[in-house]
């Protein structure tokens, strides 16, 4: 079996939240491990606040976990990062306006990081930056461009640009395309299509969009409230959900096809993360519960390389019926 | 390799580079006339100092141009004179604290804790303290200073007073803007990028943090000489015989009745100083905000 490129384990990642006097802890992330391979896409999706980007943070570097590790090649990484360990994992970020620099150009963005990390000689840098800017898809004149002459889809592309410039062995991209209109949407997805048969690229892919991570995903991590709940290549997960979360999910998504399974849209929100139900964190929305829910921790439940952590994981036929017995449900679809 | 220059400008604020709109370059127009003026004036016209009891508080002549004061000192050399002593007391009172303020509130922004504390409470002490006192307290020693620099006799006590309290506006801006930059993605960026501390402080925070520092320091610029006027009105600014339009204005308001012009015509230098500075402050914001 070959090395991970990335190993994440047992990462918790904790926020104090001080209300008046209150002091307490919000578990942003609580207890993920996930692996990826070399030159694979990993699709993390979940609702808003479910710890995802906490997640692509602490991947990054960017935010210390309270505990746990994230390896790269094998290699566990310290929490401060030397410059070289920093370099190998870069991030897109979702708002292609805010990740620029609207004082620098283009240029100046791609060649501080070509300097920084002495990539290529002075002589080179304009050549080596166009040629980037060209590789995702941007005229090389976008070198003498600043931010706001470019539009929301040509920023993201210098953003990508930027990620690559430093050649690193893993790229982090949260909400990268959430925030661009839906034909933008396509053409980045594309972009990250092209990137990683020509780069071999592996990338984590954080989105809320199902249809984006079916799009370009080879496997993918469903998180619920700082937990992953399913992982699984996109095929298995998609035609064979096993967490009723998932399947609501799946549901919940706008699609021209049928999904294979149909589950009642979920309602509420998600509970805070400052207080975390007990026994499995889903069993206050979800339509199977039963009593052990509410009192243990759901285990991996395994189908080969497909998982899913529910004490109900693939009674599918259960949820449907659960479903239209389930109060809620009857509520929403009389 | 790129020249030190060009290095220098990319550091520079946008602002300083931009060009300015109509009213802003209405504003430079009038701000240009004054600095002509601050600086070739004083070779053009007649001893400012010189008095002539004989011909005091003549009308406006052909010999006269604004008449003559009290003293019987030349009123038109006067007021040019004192636009060089209020142009440069007006930028170094921008300057000074300027620099300070921006070195103080960057370190609070950006360290936060204990610095941001100290910082921002000392912030509070001075603002909480009335200045006039410090202006009495030194007006005693204007009287007895000499040159220091680029500052005239006796100005460097008021100088002093004018650092130790401007700073404060400048530290709480730049604190502010600092602030708000920080949380930026570009900034996790240059950090992701494997960027060092300083060159993330003067690269990508400090030059989108400055800007609206600029604009009210331009605007400084007026308010400075503003106060130094006021503080001259009342007697604790720059000491006499050398001309400054607050102080002007101080001698002639008991001849208001009769020579008017007395008071007019300084009162005329501020506030077309005070409106040059506000338009070219007004345009400024205008284009960055674009």
């Amino acid at each position: 079996m070959t090395t991970p490129r990335l190993s994440v384990k047992d990462l918790h990642v904790q926020f104090p939240v001080r209300s008046g006097h209150r002091k307490q802890t919000l578990r942003a992330v609580d207890g993920v491990s996930v692996d990826l391979k070399p030159s694979e896409i990993l699709g993390i999706v979940g609702e808003s606040g479910c710890g995802k980007s906490t997640l692509a943070r602490v991947i990054a570097g960017l935010t210390e976990p309270a505990h746990g590790s994230v390896e790269l090649d094998g290699r566990p990484l310290p929490p401060r990062r030397t410059v070289q360990e920093q370099r190998a994992i870069q991030m897109v970020f979702q708002d292609p306006g805010a990740s620029l620099n609207p004082r620098l150009t283009v240029g100046a963005v791609l060649t501080e990081l070509l300097h920084r990390h002495g990539i290529v000689d002075r002589a080179r840098e304009r050549e080596r930056a166009e040629d980037l800017l060209r590789r995702v898809g941007l005229p090389a004149r976008a070198y003498d461009a600043r931010p706001r002459q470019l539009s929301g889809g040509q920023r993201q592309r210098v953003g990508i640009a930027r990620a690559l410039a430093v050649e690193p062995r893993l790229i982090v991209a949260d909400e990268a395309v959430a925030a661009l209109d839906v034909s933008v949407q396509a053409a980045i997805l594309n972009l990250f299509a092209d990137l990683r048969v020509s780069l071999a690229l592996s990338m984590v892919f954080i989105s809320h969009d199902l249809s984006a991570v079916q799009a370009i995903c080879d496997r993918v991590a469903v998180m619920y409230l700082g937990k992953i709940v399913e992982v699984g290549s996109v095929d298995e997960l998609f035609s064979a959900p096993g967490h009723p979360y998932t399947r609501a999910l799946l549901a919940a998504s706008p699609s021209l096809e049928e999904t294979a399974a149909v589950a009642p849209p979920l309602t509420g929100e998600p509970p805070s993360p400052l207080r975390v139900p007990n026994g499995c964190r889903f069993h206050p929305r979800c339509p199977l519960a039963v009593e052990k829910c509410h009192i243990a921790e759901p285990q991996w439940e395994m189908q080969g390389e497909h998982r899913t952590a529910c004490h109900r994981a693939w009674e599918v036929d259960d949820v449907t019926a659960a479903g239209a017995r389930h109060p809620r449900g009857i509520a929403l679809n009389p | 390799m790129r020249s030190y220059a060009g290095r220098l400008g990319s550091l520079l604020p946008r602002a300083t580079r931009l060009k300015l709109d109509r009213k802003g370059k209405f504003g430079a127009a009038i701000l240009g006339a004054y600095v002509l003026v601050a600086f070739v004036g004083l070779y053009l016209v007649r001893d400012p100092v010189q008095q002539d009891l004989v011909h005091r508080l003549a009308g406006p002549s052909w010999h006269h141009w604004l008449g003559t004061d009290s003293l019987g000192r030349d009123m038109f050399s006067r007021l040019i004179a004192a636009t060089r002593t209020d142009l440069r007391f007006g930028f170094l009172a921008m300057l000074i604290p300027l620099a300070i303020g921006t070195v103080l509130g960057a370190v609070a922004g950006y360290l936060g804790g204990i610095a941001d504390s100290v910082i921002m409470r000392l912030a509070d002490l001075v603002q909480s303290f009335p200045v006039i006192l410090l202006f009495l307290g030194v007006a005693a020693a204007a009287g007895t200073t000499d040159s220091f620099l680029l500052l005239g006799p006796g100005e460097l006590p008021i100088m002093i007073v004018f650092a130790l309290v401007g700073w404060v506006v400048y530290a709480r801006l730049i604190r502010s803007e600092i602030l708000r930059v920080r949380n930026m993605d570009y900034i996790d960026a240059a950090r992701g990028g494997g960027l060092s501390t300083p060159r993330i402080i003067v690269r990508h925070i400090l030059p989108n943090a400055i800007p609206q520092t600029v604009v009210y320091a331009v605007v400084d610029v007026g308010l400075a000489v503003l106060s130094l006027a006021s503080i001259s009105y009342l007697g604790l600014g720059i000491p006499a015989p050398n001309p400054e339009w607050g102080a002007m204005i101080n001698d002639g308001q008991i001849y208001l009745a009769q020579q008017w012009w007395l008071v007019v015509a300084p009162g005329i230098a501020i506030a077309g100083l005070g409106i040059a500075l506000a338009l070219i402050g007004d345009g400024l914001d205008d284009e960055m905000r674009r």
